[in-house]
């Protein structure tokens, strides 16, 4: 609100001087009227802001980024300006509309919805991949400037999550990336590539599971990590897969297991990172009513589990969808996992 | 001022007056145009939301034009009829359990009219299965009685509690709703063969970390037992630590990597090779049978290693080595009862020697 006021009162300031200039040097040509003020030209009129939406004409040196952070206060979202006005490079003299406010949530068209892939790594190894679920570093760099070269933006779970609440709308090409477990290799060789091509990522750590051996994390990696950037989520606290309740427990014993499995991992972790847990991945991915149902009351806002496919905006909040990744992966099979449109024709 | 001294001049600015208007000619008289242009073509191709918005910014160029302010409240009426249209087809559907196009219908009706809260609802909640029911206490009920009525089981009154906020045995108001959890029949873990487990036609569905799922983790486990069996224990640890990493809570397969680096680790240690043997211990859980007094009794020996290591160094007037192998000495045995003194020593004969130079 600030920045439109601030915008406006630029704007009727700019206003005021073109109507001096007119009629200083227009309709007093012949009269000797010296006017100092006006001697310098008048700042150019480059932009009027309405209540929805501001009309730039773009200026030498103007950029998607540059207008997003003056216009919307927020440099990454450019996406948002050249989505909007359909262009992929800017030049002066381009007359651009920049909306204030989403005008398509939910990646909605009559075309079809938009879907949104979260990618779901493990482990990385240096080298070789040992199992499937180990994806080399020079795969997973790969992958991360394929993502970048392909126009791919990777968003912030606090983004999806408003995508899926209806309530923002991200860019067409969104794809969210999740690291599991909390082993030793997503700070030696996932972070370090993350950082290189600035992409947020969340890690789902079971907290047993922190211990800082040679192959694990230990929580001060973890701490470090968050300040990176890396958003830490839960994954319980021993990865007991949440919907089995074994031979010998009562049904009582079980719940009250399950329901430490949310709440210590969580506490653990805010202890730990000094921020709130918000987010869900269930260990091997399964789930049920019950869990949900828990994860809901023990105050997950999301919860993931590893069924492979994108996930529109009406997917539900419990039960995401997310690609696992695989060691033997080449980009043709990463690519797969990318789908961010499900062409289903509402007309 | 200026202004009134100039009477060829006019003395106001003239006022809005639609696509004509002086001060848009340049630059800004191109957005009218191009956003009318537009709006024809998305009305064209029934896109009714994206031709509003572009009418919307003609408006705010030309706020006083009649035609565009009558196609504003034109297009508005339209839009506002399709969603409820769609949102009652909707309804219709969706009491007819017909869920696809009950969903088809609700995305209409946000594509129309994006704040339709109710159609986010059905799209969100209702169109996908409870994960809870309501039920309302009558009077006399108990929270065992409600778990026997609605889940066959006195003790889940547990979860009634817990999912209402209720202490024990809590005094139950007539009439009040309570939120009860659905539950699938539980599935229990299997100890043998998983034959009896009903398979929940959902898991086709689900490509998870279960790729390698039950019958397969089983059969890999029956494998490094063999191989454990056999001694081999780089073949056993390669399979146990495949299963943990789908199943990190199979103490089974916890055991065996732990019982098989513990072995190795024994057998370098004995075999003299202790940064060897030191490297497989890292891989055993702490608190494993003896490992830490192994850990502990590896260390001092090869501690030992690089303190006779040093001695050597130093009686070769080699002092930089010598100081480094004596350092490492006393990483792996702070203790050690000669290398720091050692290490003293080499550095004043060291700081001694560059005197001299």
């Amino acid at each position: 609100m600030q920045r439109k006021r601030k915008v406006d009162r630029t704007f009727l300031m700019r206003l005021g001087w073109v109507f001096l200039g007119i009629a200083l040097l227009g309709g007093c040509a012949t009269s000797k009227v010296e006017g100092p003020p006006v001697a310098e030209a008048p700042p150019r009129l480059e932009a009027r802001v309405f209540p929805d939406f501001v009309a730039v004409i773009a200026q030498q040196g103007d950029t998607f980024t540059s207008l997003a952070a003056k216009y919307l206060n927020d440099s990454s979202m450019d996406w948002f300006i050249a989505e909007y006005n359909g262009l992929s490079a800017l030049n002066p003299g381009q007359a651009l509309i920049i909306p204030l406010k989403p005008y398509e949530k939910g990646g909605l068209t009559l075309k079809g919805y938009q879907i949104v892939p979260v990618l779901s790594y493990h482990n990385f190894s240096p080298d070789r991949s040992t199992n499937r679920m180990t994806v080399t570093q020079a795969a997973f760099e790969e992958q991360m400037k394929f993502l970048k070269e392909k126009g791919y933006r990777v968003i912030t779970l606090k983004q999806f999550l408003d995508f899926l609440n209806f309530k923002a709308q991200i860019p067409k090409k969104s794809v969210v990336i999740t690291i599991d477990d909390g082993w030793r290799s997503a700070y030696d060789i996932a972070l370090p590539i993350l950082k290189k091509y600035g992409y947020p990522a969340a890690l789902f750590v079971y907290t047993d599971l922190i211990v800082g051996s040679q192959k694990t994390l230990s929580w001060e990696l973890v701490q470090e990590m968050a300040k990176n950037g890396l958003d830490m989520q839960g994954h319980t606290k021993t990865h007991r897969d949440l919907t089995l309740m074994n031979q010998k427990e009562s049904f009582k014993e079980y719940f009250e297991v399950i329901e430490g499995e949310l709440s210590k991992s969580a506490g653990i972790i805010k202890a730990k990172v000094g921020k709130d847990i918000k987010y869900l991945a269930y260990p091997a991915g399964e789930t049920n009513h019950l869990v949900i149902e828990l994860a809901q009351k023990e105050g997950y806002l999301g919860a993931f589990t590893v069924k492979r496919g994108g996930n529109p905006f009406f997917i539900h909040n419990y039960r995401i969808n997310r690609s696992m990744i695989y060691g033997d992966f080449d980009l043709n099979q990463f690519e797969k996992n990318l789908a961010v449109f499900s062409d289903e024709a509402l007309k | 001022m200026f202004i009134f001294s100039c009477a060829a001049v006019p003395q106001k600015p003239a006022p809005e007056k639609g696509p004509e208007r002086a001060s848009e000619k340049a630059p800004f008289a191109v957005f009218p145009e191009q956003y009318r242009q537009q709006a024809i073509e998305y009305e064209k191709s029934n896109e009714l939301p994206k031709a509003l918005r572009c009418w919307e910014i003609v408006k705010a160029f030309q706020p006083t034009n009649e035609e565009v302010i009558r196609k504003i409240a034109t297009l508005k009426t339209q839009i506002r009829t399709l969603a409820d249209q769609h949102f009652k087809k909707g309804l219709s559907h969706y009491q007819n359990q017909s869920v696809a196009a009950a969903r088809k219908e609700f995305l209409l009706t946000l594509y129309y009219h994006p704040d339709h809260t109710e159609a986010l609802l059905y799209l969100k909640k209702k169109l996908t299965e409870e994960d809870f029911t309501l039920y309302e206490v009558m009077p006399g009920d108990t929270l065992r009685e409600i778990a026997k009525k609605i889940y066959n089981d006195p003790q889940k009154e547990v979860l009634i509690a817990y999912f209402n906020d209720l202490g024990k045995d809590p005094k139950l108001v007539p009439k009040t709703t309570l939120r009860l959890p659905a539950l699938e029949t539980p599935q229990l873990k299997p100890t043998t063969e998983p034959k009896g487990i009903p398979m929940d036609p959902k898991e086709l569905l689900v490509e998870p970390k279960e790729t390698k799922g039950l019958k397969e983790r089983k059969e890999m486990m029956g494998r490094a037992v063999a191989y454990f069996k056999a001694n081999k224990y780089r073949e056993t640890v390669a399979l146990t630590e495949d299963i943990l990493l789908t199943d990190p809570s199979n103490k089974e397969a916890r055991g065996l990597t732990n019982a098989s680096y513990y072995e190795m680790g024994k057998r370098f240690h004995q075999g003299g090779k202790y940064q060897e043997a030191l490297e497989q211990f890292n891989h055993v859980d702490s608190g494993y049978r003896d490992s830490k007094e192994l850990i502990a009794s590896t260390k001092k020996q090869f501690a030992e290693v690089h303190y006779i290591s040093g001695i050597k160094y130093f009686t070769e007037e080699n002092l930089d080595k010598a100081v480094e192998e004596w350092q490492e000495t006393l990483k792996l045995n702070p203790q050690h009862p000669k290398a720091k003194g050692d290490i003293e020593n080499a550095a004043k004969l060291l700081q001694k020697l560059k005197e001299i130079k």
